[in-house]
């Protein structure tokens, strides 16, 4: 019996070996046998457009396979810090990239903002309500609205800021229902829960059952700002500054232009 | 500290409790021991929940319930009552998910003495009420108990489903699991941490209470 | 007087039975599985046949197609095999559940000796000890027709030599009838005035006794 048991321990050993390799080793060999495994961790906002990019990057860099981790901004930044092995991230707002950098987790010459975004107000295909502007919202009128929660959801902050500089926040904060992501936000609007909701204006094209009410006047916020980074622990280093390189092309710029991105 | 989430997830786990419990209790002794034509097809419908992730019933519940779902609507009709993004959807999500785990205990509870001795009173003239009440929930009551506790438990620690219909409305609907996502999604690891150690309190409170209770008054009802 | 006559399909047979009974003891006797206990049933309204009729007295306990009378109304004793006590109560409580009168329980409890049991629990006490308390409460709510389902099978030789005089005692006093079933021969011949031996849900023989 107890032979038996040794027997079985020495060949569940024996087939963790192979596994145990200096993992580090093995995709830096790999980087330059040409075979590259690139993951990526980018914002839920990204996620349509992401797809195309793929493909595209992929066109001229056949040998690479990418996977992507999509989130809400904060939730990566914070996977990553607990030392989610990544080798991109793609945040929605500069907060959630900073806190990477003053930690050291960024490659900080690698960091780029390669795209942007607006604040768009949005309702149901056949809303009627299609008299609202961000400056002509009344709370006492309104039922209720979704607004990424301005802790964690960048779209969220940025919204807050908007309103708070048309002095609209107080006001409305009694409506707000506050989703996780932008895609919550999404649904509630689309389900006909929430009367309006506030999304990035690439969200709204991603629904075809919302419409867009109004767009922001972008002097009201911060600008809406895309930064892409390498992290300093990936292993890809160098693909993974290719890949960023390539989100600043024209080709990259032209596939986030149609899905509602701004420059 | 804002206590709000405490006392939010206090109201809706009490009435949820209270709402499961006589719902399942009167469910089970209904169905469990009788044998009908779809009894076992009524039964996996009740036990559905426990097997779905609660994100999935949280979407059915807004399917159903939301301000477009063919119940929710009719309830705001005729009674103005609101249950998306209110603590009734709340309430609402974590009766659905509880009532499965309330069922199943009353029913083993039920099933759990011999069958006989509610016979014996029956035969003595007793009135169905009265038998009830005399004797089958007094020697179901221990499977019972443990139903209850199990359904509070759950009602406190329920997230998915009560994110979904429920949304998170900070002061309105933020019950303490919500808080915690929320909370964590922030980065304020701090909050977060509170509101753990909190939620463990309450369920460690619920399960040491029980025991003793239990212990208490089984002798009682021992039936050798 | 109890007019039974009945049918019913069980898995392995069908149960055909007819007989009458007055204020005697009547054994149902037979092996296992021949029916007895469910005929029982019909006549508790545990259980019921699919075709015949059941009466006691003027009253129609079940007629097919006209309805069966609802057990409470019956006002039957029944002694199980188990005694089917109330686990949570205690024997006191046991007996005077569905008592018709505090005096005829104390007469009761004094007859069958077991006053000193009163404030224990079914737990408490041995098996003798329950077919008494059983007996007691069976008797409490002043049935017109006990019924008795091998009550004595679980107990020890010396106890149940004591419960059958004690039976035969009541019966003489009461003048309440009876029917039992068990498989036990002896214990049919030595209670019973009438024995009816079926199998297969069917009668076999009677026989008369102890007249």
């Amino acid at each position: 019996m107890k032979n038996q048991v040794f027997i079985f321990l020495a060949i569940l050993i024996l087939f963790m070996l192979p596994g145990c390799s200096n993992d580090k080793e093995a995709s830096v060999q790999k980087e330059k046998k040409n075979a590259v495994e690139l993951s990526i961790a980018a914002a839920a906002s990204l996620q349509e457009a992401v797809g195309e990019l793929q493909d595209a990057f992929k066109k001229e860099y056949p040998q690479v396979t990418i996977t992507v981790n999509f989130g809400s901004s904060g939730q990566l930044a914070q996977q990553i810090q607990q030392g989610v092995p990544v080798d991109i991230f793609l945040s929605a707002d500069q907060k959630w990239m900073n806190m990477l950098e003053d930690e050291n987790l960024i490659v900080k010459e690698t960091r780029k903002d390669f795209t942007g975004n607006k604040i768009v107000l949005i309702g149901e295909k056949d809303s009627d309500k299609d008299f609202l502007t961000f400056e002509n919202l009344k709370g006492d009128e309104m039922g209720q609205i979704a607004i990424g929660d301005p802790d964690s959801v960048p779209a969220g902050t940025y919204t807050k800021e908007i309103l708070e500089n048309l002095g609209k926040w107080e006001e409305l904060k009694n409506k707000f229902v506050y989703g996780s992501d932008v895609t919550q936000v999404l649904t509630y609007v689309e389900s006909g829960n929430t009367d309006i909701g506030f999304v990035y204006s690439s969200d709204a094209l991603i629904s075809e059952k919302v419409q867009v009410l109004a767009e922001a006047d972008s002097s009201l916020h911060t600008p809406i700002i895309y930064p892409a980074a390498v992290l300093t622990d990936s292993t890809t280093q160098d693909t993974a500054n290719k890949f960023i390189e390539f989100l600043l092309s024209e080709k990259a710029q032209t596939i986030l232009a149609e899905y509602g991105f701004i420059k | 500290m804002d206590y709000t989430p405490l006392f939010l997830s206090l109201k809706v786990a009490s009435i949820a409790t209270i709402i499961v419990f006589i719902l399942g209790t009167f469910g089970a002794r209904a169905i469990a021991r009788e044998d009908f034509f779809g009894k076992s097809v009524l039964e996996a419908i009740i036990l559905l929940p426990l097997v779905l992730p609660p994100t999935v019933v949280g979407f059915a519940l807004l399917y159903l319930f939301g301000k477009n779902g063919i119940f929710g609507k009719l309830l705001f009709e005729s009674t103005n009552i609101q249950i998306v993004f209110t603590l009734f959807g709340a309430i609402l999500a974590a009766i659905v998910v509880a009532f499965p785990l309330m069922y199943q205990s009353a029913s083993a509870a039920f099933q759990n003495y011999d069958k006989n001795i509610e016979n014996a009173a029956i035969i003595m003239g007793a009135s169905k009420f009265k038998v009830f009440w005399t004797i089958s929930f007094p020697l179901a009551w221990p499977g019972l108990l443990a139903g209850v506790v199990l359904t509070f438990a759950r009602s406190l620690g329920e997230f998915g489903a009560t994110l979904m219909i429920a949304g998170f409305i900070p002061g309105k609907t933020n019950t303490i699991p919500v808080e915690i996502y929320f909370a964590v999604q922030a980065g304020n690891t701090s909050t977060a941490s509170f509101w753990v150690v909190i939620l463990i309190v309450l369920g460690l409170v619920a399960n040491i209470w029980l025991n003793w209770w239990s212990k208490r008054n089984l002798l009682k009802y021992k039936t050798d | 007087m109890l007019m039974l006559n009945m049918k019913k399909q069980l898995q392995h047979f069908t149960i055909q039975l007819q007989f009458e009974s007055k204020d005697d003891i009547l054994i149902l006797f037979g092996p296992s599985g021949s029916g007895k206990t469910t005929v029982l049933n019909c006549i508790a309204g545990l259980d019921v046949p699919d075709d015949g009729l059941i009466k006691f007295n003027e009253q129609t306990f079940f007629e097919k197609n006209r309805g069966v009378m609802p057990i409470q109304k019956r006002k039957l004793g029944y002694l199980f095999q188990d005694f089917a006590l109330f686990p949570h109560m205690t024997v006191e409580k046991n007996i005077t559940y569905a008592m018709k009168s505090q005096s005829l329980v104390d007469h009761l409890v004094q007859v069958i000796g077991i006053e000193h049991l009163l404030k224990k629990y079914p737990r408490q006490i041995s098996g003798g000890e329950k077919q008494r308390v059983a007996l007691a409460r069976a008797l409490s709510t002043e049935p017109q027709l006990l019924l008795l389902d091998e009550p004595f099978s679980s107990l020890d030789q010396f106890t149940k030599n004591v419960c059958y005089e004690e039976l035969k005692r009541l019966h003489q006093l009461w003048k309440i009838p009876i029917i039992m079933v068990t498989h036990d021969y002896e214990e049919a011949k030595i209670l019973g005035n009438r024995i009816l031996y079926m199998k297969y849900g069917k009668l076999q023989e009677m026989e008369y006794l102890n007249q």
